[in-house]
């Protein structure tokens, strides 16, 4: 416990003093770049030790243990013992409707175009694009749903996602997620960092941090996008940023087309000799730079280096699928030969799992289904349902999916009125952050299980809300950490991915 | 007078402030009557010698008043330290007078006097405050191996959530009886074919609880201080409790047994389970906390009745309740659905807890492991065990890399993952030897039935990856032979159809993954849709009347067909309702254009 509070700049800048000077010895002539290890009590005592004895000066406390990760990235270790190793985040940017995949409403087919009771919007604000309408027709769902078998009355999934229906005992599905923001910057940022406003880590980069590498070759947080059939908001950079954790812990995107990283390889007639000689040489001006200046970026920077140098072998390996066989191929759908589609994704994520990669993060474009739904949603489910199946079938049989969280979310939910007309064979729907579905598969988490309960608008929550916060602080526990000790301090306070919120929902644990 | 009072006690508590003035004023003194002495000088002015005879005594007589709050219980150490001081204060004073009346050399030899006086008495200040033997520590080459919290071996049903809210959770204890015996770790069962005999695992005060005490409690509750009035450094210590009475509280034999602990009663385990923010909470919230196994381990003692001489069972409880085992396997009937294996799995399985070594891992063969790239952690922190993953360097991975990394390691590897490597039959020996593996990860290399024969009675391994191995049916028989084994895993293995429906038969707790996952299975699912606005309104029409008109679909279709904003064919699902009327767009862009200037666009619609 010794590390109760979070790191004290003082104390960083002392650790990293500490750090240069133990590594610049042990970075030479070592392919890996640094020798690191990743242990409490043996790394982490000895700088503790050399860190101690300067702490000693300033008066500071003694320092505990400072495991350092694969890459000679220090992170803070997990609190206690983890059950989930890794995370797969299939993030559904722009907002499924819960209506229509998940949230089983059999009662709004009998009230079709009925306007949406005052009682139950009780004053919800709108989005500049329905506020102006006259009416709120509810629109139910035109698809048909099942009730699947899991490990309690069953799961209930629309027509559209049959396959995920194969899944139902692994899934610990949420009717009751709701959120803050109700546009998609705010809405992703604050599910991806944990407030609305842009700058703070996302949650890979707190994983990278908080677990680092497992693999010495890759990045701890990797990022890979589809692009979506239906309408589509903006991605930004950020929403993979770092914000003032260090740098080398933002996420590192992977593209689908062309060079999977964009400037890895060797311009023509640079040799990997050659590659590595001007490493060294650069290391040994940053070192100097950083001697001087004490500047931890550039520290990310010579890591960084090193980084790309050891992926310049390993992601050819890892893009290549042809050592996968046909069975697994088709598994994952037609698509899966399609790069950058989300079937090569779930099988790219699948293969990031089992190389030890901490955080990997899917961005499924497209569910923006302001108006065409049903067609739009059609194609949207038909190109997820299936890889996302096959993700946690192909990680359940090779005994991965103990130890990895499969997430799926969108930034919020849709609203159950119709956006623009309504006819029983079209209409849109509008954001809404009241409630919506997210659902999550392994790691620790319950599987089989459906919790909490909207009313019969899938409006308002009714039963067991969780919160986005509560989500977060439940997960990392999966992952082995206290929410309120995952922390860093930035302008003068102790932040956290939970910020000043969030609890762990122990009904959502196995 | 309460004002006094306090006053007074500030002034005692100011005791480390005043201290350090004498000694530097007389040492000061000291040396400048040495130089003096030598060249001949005069004395020091009288004043300073004054000043410095006050602070002695102000420094005593603080001291004498810190010696009357609670916590600090006479000792020879402190004993020591308050005489000296008067000593001190006593001798300074006798040297100002001797000053004043300028018998310069009695003077000089009190000065000496109180100097020499108070060197051990500021010693003996120290020891009381910064433990004992705290100037010579650095040189002692201890013996006595750093405290390492106590891990609490896994027992099914016994397990401690480390993150649980509230760790005073009744822990369930239905399943202790399983628990076996860690000692004969390395015996092969292959003659004992029969369902081991459970042992308990011991523990005792001596080994574990006294050192937890130390290492936790007794800086303020022992020798040196013993805050509340409690001392926890001896059995009669901690059972003669502190100022608020006994720590432990046994039953009287009227609602608990005789001679059984009263836990929710005993302070000594309430007190660590309060919030780390209350005021009674301990160890306070500043000092190291103790861990929910250490925790756990009190409790555990408690449990048995807090004994002192005899050891204590881990895992035996109050009551052991037989173990109940939901779905009784049927010998002659295979298991159609491997799912439902999984609850009779964790009710049946005898898990023999891996034992953690005592020492850390040795810090050469780690650097080796990570400088080849292997990532090695501790599988919880704080715990000796390692969790060694070999996926960065895989495909260049063999037998004799492996052999090299791992050898140093053997004792400490709890999960180990070869997945993707190009190991063979020939490693398993090496880790069929590891004492503490409890998870073994093989996917995807070329290991056999015969690197498999090597695990052979494996006490602890608990889950196995063979997942894309070469192993068959034969596999079985090793399979059968593990006794903690219950996750396994064998999809793309060699296994035949008949053969892994055997396995399943002879290994009922055991769930087995073969990546059968069965189909979809479909409850219900709901007929044909109808649409209609049938339903009674919520809000309800107040006088009862029908449903007020809903039928009208038509109103919510765009009175334009051309796009206001950019004069493209408008596009229906793009559409606003501004003023009563609704307005289409070509695409979703155009909308926010007509916000900003609905006016301007309003002239281009058709009236």
């Amino acid at each position: 416990m010794e590390s109760h509070n979070p790191p004290d700049p003082l104390r960083e800048r002392e650790l990293l003093m500490t750090r240069r000077r133990f590594f610049g010895t042990a970075a030479k002539g070592l392919g890996a770049g640094f020798g690191a290890l990743a242990l409490n009590g043996l790394l982490g005592k000895e700088l503790g030790a050399m860190a101690g004895g300067m702490g000693g000066l300033n008066g500071l406390p003694e320092l505990g243990p400072s495991p350092v990760d694969a890459v000679g990235n220090r992170i803070t270790g997990p609190h206690f013992k983890p059950k989930a190793k890794r995370v797969i985040y299939l993030h559904m940017e722009g907002a499924p409707s819960q209506l229509d995949l998940y949230d089983y409403k059999p009662g709004l087919r009998s009230r079709f175009n009925q306007d949406l009771p005052e009682s139950i919007r009780d004053g919800q604000r709108l989005t500049g694009m329905t506020s102006g309408q006259t009416r709120f027709p509810v629109a139910p769902s035109i698809f048909k749903f099942s009730r699947y078998k899991n490990n309690q009355d069953g799961l209930w999934l629309s027509e559209l996602l049959p396959h995920t229906g194969s899944v139902a005992k692994e899934i610990c599905m949420i009717n009751s997620m709701h959120t803050e923001a109700i546009n998609h910057e705010p809405g992703i940022t604050f599910f991806q960092t944990g407030n609305q406003q842009p700058g703070r880590p996302s949650f890979g980069s707190w994983m990278s941090y908080g677990l680092g590498s497992a693999n010495a070759n890759l990045p701890a947080f990797v990022v890979m996008i589809t692009q979506g059939i239906g309408n589509m908001q903006a991605l930004s950079q950020r929403f993979w940023g770092s914000g003032f954790l260090p740098s080398e812990h933002q996420g590192c995107k992977l593209r689908s087309g062309g060079d999977p990283v964009l400037f890895l390889r060797n311009p023509e007639g640079v040799s990997r000799e050659d590659r590595r000689r001007m490493l060294d040489l650069v290391g040994d001006l940053n070192e100097k730079e950083y001697e001087r200046s004490f500047d931890p970026e550039v520290q990310s920077r010579i890591s960084q280096y090193e980084m790309a140098y050891r992926m310049q072998m390993s992601v050819p390996e890892l893009t290549d699928f042809s050592d996968e066989d046909e069975a697994t191929l088709a598994m994952y759908g037609p698509d899966v030969h399609k790069p950058g589609s989300f079937a090569a994704n779930c099988l790219m994520a699948r293969r990031l799992a089992e190389r030890g990669v901490r955080f990997i993060q899917l961005y499924m474009r497209g569910w923006d289904q302001h108006g065409n739904l049903p067609n739009e949603l059609r194609a949207q489910a038909g190109a997820i349902d299936q890889p996302q199946a096959a993700l946690i079938k192909d990680l359940k049989r090779r005994g991965l999916l103990d130890d990895t969280i499969v997430l799926s979310a969108g930034e919020f939910g849709r609203t159950v009125y119709s956006q623009g007309t309504l006819t029983t064979e079209n209409y849109g729907r509008d954001h809404h952050p009241r409630c919506f579905s997210v659902w999550a598969a392994g790691g620790g988490m319950n599987p089989g299980i459906t919790y909490g309960k909207t009313d019969d608008f899938s409006y308002n929550i009714v039963e067991n809300p969780v919160d986005v916060h509560e989500l977060h602080a439940t997960l990392l526990h999966c992952l082995g950490f206290n929410h309120e000790r995952l922390g860093y301090r930035s302008q003068g306070r102790d932040m956290r991915l939970t910020d000043v919120g969030g609890h762990v929902n122990q009904s959502l644990l196995a | 007078m309460d004002f006094f009072a306090d006053l007074f006690a500030v002034f005692g508590r100011s005791h480390p402030l005043l201290l350090h003035m004498p000694i530097g004023m007389l040492v000061g003194l000291g040396f400048v009557e040495l130089i003096a002495v030598k060249r001949g000088h005069q004395p020091m002015a009288r004043l300073y010698v004054f000043i410095a005879a006050c602070t002695a005594v102000f420094a005593a007589a603080s001291g004498l008043v810190l010696h009357e709050e609670p916590g600090y219980e006479s000792s020879s150490v402190l004993e020591w330290h308050e005489w000296l001081g008067i000593a001190t204060a006593a001798f300074a004073c006798v040297c100002f007078a001797m000053r004043l009346v300028g018998a310069i050399k009695f003077y000089r030899i009190f000065l000496l006097l109180s100097v020499v006086v108070m060197i051990p008495a500021g010693h003996f200040g120290a020891e009381m405050t910064h433990g004992k033997g705290f100037l010579w520590e650095p040189f002692e080459t201890s013996d006595e191996p750093e405290y390492v919290p106590p891990v609490l071996p896994k027992i099914p049903g016994n397990e401690v959530d480390p993150e649980s809210e509230d760790p005073s959770d009744p822990v369930d204890s239905t399943d202790l009886t399983n628990a076996s015996d860690p000692e004969n770790g390395d015996k092969p069962t292959a003659e004992n074919d029969q369902p081991q005999i459970p042992e308990p695992i011991l523990a005792s005060y001596e080994e574990h609880i006294a050192p937890m005490f130390a290492a936790r409690c007794n800086k303020c509750h022992g020798e040196r201080k013993s805050k509340g009035d409690l001392r926890m450094d001896s059995a009669d210590a901690i059972l003669a409790g502190g100022e608020n009475g006994e720590i432990i509280v046994f039953g009287m034999g009227i609602d608990h047994p005789e001679g059984a602990v009263v836990i929710e009663e005993s302070e000594i385990y309430q007190r660590l389970l309060l919030p780390l923010d209350d005021d009674d909470h301990m160890p306070p919230e500043s000092k190291t906390q103790l861990t929910n196994s250490e925790i756990e381990f009190l409790r555990l003692w408690l449990e048995a009745g807090a004994p002192f001489e005899e050891p204590f069972e881990l895992g035996a409880g109050k009551q052991v309740p037989p173990p109940t085992v939901k779905d009784p396997p049927k010998p002659d009937k295979p298991k159609p659905n491997p799912e439902e294996a999984t609850s009779a799995a964790n009710q049946a399985t005898a898990v023999t807890p891996a034992v953690a070594p005592t020492e850390a891992a040795p810090q050469e063969a780690l650097l080796a492991l990570t400088n080849a790239l292997i990532h090695v952690q501790p599988v919880e922190p704080g715990s000796t065990m390692l969790w060694v993953d070999f996926a960065a360097p895989a495909a260049t991975i063999d037998d004799a890399q492996a052999h090299a990394l791992l050898q140093p390691l053997q004792g400490h590897i709890g999960e180990l993952s070869l997945a993707r490597t190009k190991i063979t039959d020939a490693s398993l020996s090496q880790i069929a030897a590891m004492p503490a593996l409890t998870r073994l990860d093989l996917r995807n290399t070329a290991i056999t039935n015969t690197g498999l024969a090597e695990l052979q009675g494996h006490q602890v391994l608990q889950q196995l990856v063979l997942s894309q191995t070469q192993v068959t049916d034969e596999a079985a028989a090793t399979l059968q032979s593990l006794p903690s084994l219950h996750r396994l895993w064998v999809w793309d293995a060699k296994m035949t159809a008949d053969g892994l429906a055997a396995l399943r038969n002879s290994l009922p707790h055991v769930h087995i993954d073969a990546g059968d996952l069965s189909n979809p299975e479909v409850l219900e699912t709901e007929g044909d849709l109808v649409f209609n606005g049938d339903a009674p309104l919520v809000d309800g029409p107040a006088d009862g009347e029908a449903a007020p008109a809903v039928a009208d679909v038509a109103s919510l279709t765009p009175i334009n067909t051309v796009c206001p904003v950019s004069g493209k064919p408008v596009d229906p699902k793009y559409s606003v309702v501004y003023e009563g009327r609704v307005i289409g767009f070509c695409c979703p862009n155009c909308p926010k254009t007509f916000w900003e200037n609905p006016e301007a666009c309003l002239a281009k619609l058709p009236k």
